[in-house]
């Protein structure tokens, strides 16, 4: 991945981070970055999709997205064809990367790889003792990371707690995960039950990567079991879930980049690849798995 | 009743199992459908009458024509509703 900027100290910035990420997509994605001293406030009439912070505009007649984040302070535009972005960052923000790498530019970095086939997805990805892969969905109150995190200090290998993305390949599926550290809300930090921890200010969470707890992490995880997770008050359980409504709900979670229609299709096929290949469970997760850590193995045959 | 029934452009649909999951890309709804909706909706890539709807599910099903025929209106008036099949002028 190249980064293009006249600002030495951004594009050390955002090389570092990317280099951290140790993504390794097929085909060499450029980002070009400049400094603008007001937020972007063009007009784009095209269709548009809203997420909190960010608008996502798509369609005809151009074949690039638009991604405005936080009122233009963040503006990029990707071409899908290439997977070339050109990305402006407001000087207000410019000193303070954190803000915006991981909100913003992540995604920027997610709709470029979309043209290399990879399809983002919110899940956490790991491989079991018995080395069988698992992707876990759901959304960010899901348990996600704090599973994530739990597994890791129980020896599992990790790929990601939330930002994987599914690779358009040969049979079968792989996920690659996003180097990151395991990001933690207090809930979670105190069912750990760890000292230390890297406190991520913006995200008012405490991270941990795999190997700090004990695990390891992990590029690639090829699932063998997909588990849809929420957080319940009852006993952790895993429920057998017929593979469509598997991709109904991995749809749920990998909604934002289905913006063109063959786009669509691909992803779509992806995700039903992915649930062909799997097992498919319901996961409830309850506070039990604190005290038997090894039951999420224990429960899959 | 010659009126013919097309798949919307921006629908796309899997098959898994039997079963299909439908993505309408307007509005990002999806949602599943048991393996006689997947016969409709895979029908319904060309645009198609009642007649034809009815006569694919005698053919793929051990179904009588009247039960047929009730069930794909039924599927044809939630899918028209939701937008998934448009009616096509004659």
């Amino acid at each position: 991945m190249h980064v293009l900027c006249d600002e030495p100290a951004l594009r050390q910035a955002v090389e570092a981070w990317l280099v951290d990420s140790r993504l390794t997509p097929a085909r060499p994605i450029e980002l070009r970055i400049t400094l603008v001293k007001e937020p972007w406030s063009g007009e784009d009439r095209r269709r548009v999709l809203r997420q909190p912070d960010l608008a996502f505009y798509y369609g005809p007649p151009d074949d690039r997205l638009r991604l405005v984040w936080r009122g233009g302070l963040g503006h990029a535009v990707v071409s899908v064809e290439t997977g070339a972005a050109t990305v402006e960052i407001a000087e207000r923000i410019a000193s303070s990367p954190e803000t915006w790498l991981r909100p913003f530019l992540v995604l920027v970095v997610a709709s470029q790889l979309r043209g290399a086939g990879w399809s983002h997805i919110h899940a956490a990805t790991a491989v079991d003792p018995r080395d069988r892969g698992w992707l876990i969905a759901g959304d960010s109150n899901s348990g996600k990371s704090t599973t994530a995190a739990l597994l890791a200090s129980r020896g599992w290998a990790v790929g990601t707690d939330d930002t994987a993305f599914l690779v358009d390949g040969p049979n079968p599926v792989e996920v690659v995960g996003w180097h990151e550290p395991i990001a933690l809300r207090e809930g979670g930090y105190q069912l750990l039950g760890r000292e230390g921890g890297q406190f991520l200010a913006r995200r008012q969470k405490t991270g941990f990567l795999p190997e700090e707890l004990g695990g390891r992490w992990v590029d690639r995880v090829t699932p063998e079991i997909v588990a849809i997770a929420a957080v319940h008050e009852g006993p952790t359980s895993l429920e057998p879930l017929r593979p469509a409504l598997a991709v109904a709900d991995l749809l749920s979670w990998s909604l934002l980049f289905v913006v063109d229609p063959d786009g669509a299709q691909r992803h779509l096929e992806l995700v039903t690849r992915l649930a062909a290949q799997a097992r498919c469970y319901r996961l409830r997760l309850g506070r039990d798995i604190f005290e038997r850590p090894d039951l999420l193995s224990e429960l899959v045959p | 009743m010659n009126q013919r029934y097309q798949r919307h452009p921006n629908v796309r649909l899997t098959a898994l199992e039997g079963e299909g999951v439908v993505l309408h890309l307007d509005d990002r709804r999806y949602f599943t459908v048991n393996a006689t909706g997947l016969t409709l909706l895979e029908s319904l890539l060309e645009p198609r009458t009642l007649d034809d709807l009815v006569a694919a599910l005698v053919r793929e099903y051990e179904v009588s024509p009247p039960e047929a025929r009730a069930t794909a209106e039924a599927f044809l008036k939630q899918c028209t509703e939701r937008g998934v099949v448009r009616t096509l002028e004659a």
